[in-house]
């Protein structure tokens, strides 16, 4: 339960960079549209032709409760869009947010990585991983800013046992190098 | 059409950033992916996507459209309509405040509906602006929703607003060919009797006037009129008004307050 949390929750912090982007920019349009009033010349009009007792002669852009269910999808997304925002500043300024978790509780095996931006490693079940490893907010722990992997030397990685996409780089080894 | 055009842009952009969410959480090998702009793996066009997609909301894309300006197009329709409701919008346009009026249009032929009008009023204009008031508008049956309002000095307008009158019973049928095809002359007010009828928010008086052509002996003529409620006070003992009758019969008579030529 906890490998799946931190698993989606690796995925805004090691893309950090992005993602504060996007919540920093999304986050004003998806507030109209999560919590922007119902305040709209139609439905000032739906409801006169209802006061008036006329049957609309143009369907309308949808019942209430259709517009009800998109603010309420809106919300959600907003809230996702604004916690991995969070999360991604978090990381980009070094809090190993997941790291710390993956690190503790994940399986160790040792895998190569390609120019620092690809990390391939084979898990227990057999089945080749080749995952991006993101340049502002590298899976490295416990030292983010340790230099590893470099020219051909194998790494150790550590990864939850079900959800391997998410990975640490164990720079222990590597830092005394 | 452009709105349209960006919600589309808009979901394209949120189906790139839902595959690359589930691409970096069950991807086995993130080094291909099946999106396009994801050459090298780096987050930078996800950063861009995400940026662009963030900022169309913003644009106003997803809020309802409202019924916009109207520009008249030639199978506009022309009908009176009555004022139901003034809203402020709160905007200003060099400090005069625009208004959402709604009203009731009843066309010639069909069910009534409510359309509804954006416009800057001036101070002095709102007086008149009272719930109930007749306007004339101009509308589409295509899209009712927005209607604009009619210049009542364009001959096809008034061409219409007679149509709408004479379609609703507004003049009475004997006095047709008079008003539509009859000679103008000034008359004076005589008499007015309310005769107790109303139809389509209008009074109907009875009437006698006192014709008076240039060069012409006066004669008197009995005759009816639907007036709306504020027109009443220009139709007193005394008013000067316009009178069209044909003339081979100078008895059927039909008023008019302004002068108003034949069409």
């Amino acid at each position: 339960m906890l490998d799946t949390i931190f698993w989606l929750l690796n995925f805004p912090a090691s893309n950090g960079y992005a993602m504060v982007f996007i919540a920093a920019f999304g986050s004003t349009g998806l507030a109209m549209l999560a919590f922007g009033g119902t305040r709209g010349g139609r439905s000032r009009l739906q409801a006169l032709r209802e006061q008036e007792g006329l049957a609309t002669p143009t369907a309308s852009a949808g019942p209430a409760v259709l517009a009800r269910a998109r603010q309420i999808v809106f919300r959600i997304v907003f809230a996702v869009v604004l916690g991995s925002g969070a999360l991604g500043l978090l990381a980009l300024i070094g809090v190993p947010v997941t790291n710390a978790y993956i690190h503790a509780n994940g399986i160790e095996t040792t895998g190569t990585m390609d120019s620092g931006d690809w990390v391939t490693f084979t898990t227990e079940d057999g089945t080749e991983y080749t995952l991006a490893n993101d340049f502002f907010t590298p899976s490295v722990y416990p030292d983010a800013h340790a230099s590893v992997g470099w020219g051909d030397a194998p790494v150790t990685v550590r990864y939850l046992p079900g959800h391997p996409q998410a990975f640490v780089i164990d720079s222990t080894p590597a830092s005394g190098g | 059409m452009v709105r349209n055009l960006l919600r589309l842009v808009w979901l394209l952009l949120s189906a790139w950033l839902i595959v690359w969410v589930l691409e970096g959480l069950f991807g086995v090998d993130q080094r291909h992916s099946v999106l396009p702009f994801q050459g090298d793996g780096s987050s930078r066009p996800a950063l861009f996507i995400g940026v662009a997609w963030g900022i169309l909301p913003m644009l106003g894309i997803f809020s309802p459209a409202g019924p916009g300006r109207r520009r008249p197009r030639h199978d506009d329709r022309i009908a009176v309509a009555k004022v139901i409701a003034v809203d402020a919008t709160g905007t200003t346009i060099n400090d005069v405040p625009q208004y959402d009026i709604f009203v009731r249009v009843t066309p010639d032929s069909g069910e009534d509906f409510i359309g509804q009008l954006r416009m800057l009023i001036t101070p002095d204009e709102q007086s008149s602006l009272v719930i109930g008031a007749p306007l004339p508008v101009r509308f589409s049956s295509v899209k009712p929703d927005a209607v604009a309002l009619a210049d009542p000095l364009d001959p096809a307008v008034r061409q219409a607003l007679l149509d709408w009158r004479i379609a609703k019973g507004l003049i009475d049928p004997r006095q047709v060919r008079a008003r539509t095809s009859g000679i103008t002359s000034p008359a004076d007010i005589l008499s007015v009797r309310p005769t107790g009828k109303r139809l389509e928010g209008q009074s109907e008086l009875a009437l006698t006037v006192l014709i008076s052509p240039e060069g012409q002996t006066p004669w008197e003529a009995e005759t009816t009129l639907f007036a709306y409620p504020q027109a009443i006070g220009r139709l007193q003992v005394g008013s000067p008004v316009w009178a069209m009758y044909r003339r081979e019969d100078p008895k059927t008579v039909a008023i008019t307050i302004e002068k108003e030529t034949v069409a």
